[in-house]
């Protein structure tokens, strides 16, 4: 199959449930491809934000507590439904905001979270080349100056042709940049230590903290809570291809907590021992002149196999979400359409670049609350059973045809969840509320979310028993006495219709 | 419905009628009671220890 037949056919049948036969990945094989993913250059920038706010110590803490918490949350809402399914992750979520509400989400939520995780993602690859350059050639090109948006947006046209070859491609150089950068981890690891005590590590001060202790430390989980939930967007399309329930849950857990950990405190480590956040600045003066520069030309690299994954991932949902409006725009216009936002954000490197914190608590903001919406559906509500047919079936024929294709309950609960986020902890302004300090915010978000979605539901659309929610295990309508895979068997046949 | 649409339905009925015979021989378990207490456990020591932290500020 050539690089195009099967970025076309991926592209266009992506969406549809995938066999038996087709679930290729096992356990140790799922555990290699989300190291790859977590062991991504946005760490090391995750591990530098972590130390503008708090030391070593705190900081190792903060980044075990927030990425375990938004890890399992994330997993829950994104992994489990479509692994034991088989459906990607926006097409099983019509159970929940229904056909049209997945596309509210896509197209809000999804899309600029991830235009702002490519836009830095390119920002960063500018800043690598233009480093090397100036460590190299004795140029002296400034961290805001035009050649990094000149470099950002190369870093845009090169990845849309890495996208354009299609998921072959980016899987093919995936093989050399997730090893690549584990061993990179590893090396300054040791270097970072070598260079630098123990004592010395405990010691260094903070970077940039506010003046409350408590609140640098509450401010920090909440950041690696949202790096745990900023992986929501790409895990369902990926879970779907395991064999078993545990062949997905658990080496997504020990791929995106273990390995974001450690790619994180390396990141942190060396923020705090050279006084930069940055990694494209501390990369030189950690590696010397000759692995620095070496690691930075990878990490540049690496950025554009990142960018690829992010677009794929956020292109496929958007032709998904898109329906029929979409279903014959070509794939490599799709992609080209995409990237226009991060391309105009290129224009302004400092705008969200020099912003991490407030990127990742943004995207912590929304995801979380979608989590809670997401785990309060196909957990409580619908006790983890989904009509497959029905989520594929056309318009009102479909269980999941809610209100006109919108879950209003669910919409409204995900916007309540948001709501309680920014109340709590505003990303823009860093106003914090008082419970924020005890609380967090983005387990607030959840709790709110998940809660008002099944208050909601029962008092709508359960009473009347539109959505589908009358046939989990348990409910009034549910076929009585069937066991669960027998009554799911029943369901595929009682099935009518199809996209 | 053009070509792409005609052979997108025909691929979904020949998967879900697959799928459905996969589901009588080799259902795909809910996740488990087990699973689930394990997860909950990870979140619940995070928990303490962020109130750990957090108390001795």
């Amino acid at each position: 199959m050539s690089a195009h037949e099967d970025v076309s056919r991926e592209a266009t049948f992506g969406s549809l449930p995938v066999t038996r036969q087709e679930r290729v990945w096992n356990f140790a094989d799922f555990t290699w491809v989300n190291v790859g993913l977590a062991i991504a250059t946005w760490a090391f920038v995750g591990g530098g934000a972590t130390a503008l706010l708090v030391g070593f110590r705190d900081g190792i803490l903060a980044m075990l507590v927030g990425n375990a918490i938004g890890v399992v949350i994330m997993l829950l809402a994104s992994v489990v439904s479509s692994q034991r399914y088989g459906v990607e992750q926006y097409t099983i979520l019509r159970s929940v905001f229904g056909l049209r509400g997945v596309a509210v989400m896509v197209f809000t939520v999804v899309l600029f979270t991830e235009v702002g995780w490519s836009s830095l993602l390119s920002v960063m690859f500018g800043r690598a080349v233009t480093q090397v350059s100036n460590e190299s050639f004795g140029t002296d090109i400034a961290p805001h100056s035009f050649p990094v948006t000149l470099l950002a947006l190369l870093a845009i046209v090169l990845a849309w042709a890495l996208l354009a070859k299609g998921p072959l491609t980016i899987r093919f150089f995936n093989r050399f940049v997730a090893p690549g950068l584990a061993l990179l981890t590893v090396g300054m690891f040791g270097m970072l230590f070598l260079e630098t005590s123990w004592p010395e590590l405990l010691a260094a001060a903070p970077l940039a903290p506010f003046d409350d202790s408590r609140l640098n430390f509450v401010v920090a989980v909440e950041l690696n809570l949202a790096v745990g939930f900023s992986w929501w967007p790409v895990m369902g399309s990926l879970a779907r291809l395991t064999t078993s329930p545990r062949a997905a849950l658990w080496p997504a857990f020990i791929g995106l907590f273990v390995a974001t950990v450690v790619a994180q405190i390396v990141g942190m480590a060396a923020a705090l021992t050279l006084g930069d956040s940055d990694p494209t600045v501390w990369m030189v003066p950690l590696g010397g002149a000759g692995l620095g520069v070496l690691a930075l030309l990878f990490i540049a690299f690496a950025n554009l196999t990142s960018l690829a994954s992010i677009a794929y991932s956020t292109c496929l949902a958007i032709r998904q979400a898109g329906g029929n409006l979409l279903v014959n725009v070509r794939w490599e216009i799709l992609c080209a359409a995409f990237f226009v936002l991060p391309a105009i954000l290129a224009f302004f490197p400092w705008l969200l670049y020099d912003q991490f914190l407030l990127i990742a608590t943004w995207t912590g903001a929304f995801l979380s609350a979608i989590c809670g919406t997401v785990v309060a559906d196909y957990f409580f509500l619908r006790r983890q059973h989904l009509d497959l047919r029905g989520i594929y079936s056309p318009g009102a024929q479909s269980p999941y045809h809610f209100t006109a294709g919108f879950n209003v309950a669910a919409i409204v609960s995900t916007g309540l969840g948001a709501a309680t986020y920014v109340f709590l902890y505003n990303p823009q302004t860093l106003q914090t509320h008082e419970a924020f300090t005890w609380l967090t915010a983005s387990i607030p978000a959840v709790v709110v979310a998940g809660l008002t979605h099944v208050v909601l539901t029962l008092a709508t659309y359960r009473r009347v028993g539109r959505g589908g929610y009358d046939q989990a295990p348990g409910a009034e309508g549910a076929r009585p006495g069937a066991p669960q895979e027998a009554s799911k068997g029943q369901r595929f046949e009682a099935g009518a219709g199809h996209a | 419905m053009d070509a792409t649409q005609s052979s997108l339905a025909h691929e979904l009925d020949r998967r879900l009628a697959l799928i459905a015979q996969e589901w009588h021989t080799h259902p795909v378990p809910p996740l488990q009671r087990a699973d689930l207490l394990a997860l909950a456990a990870i979140v619940v020591v995070a928990v303490l220890l962020a109130l750990i932290v957090g108390v001795s500020r």
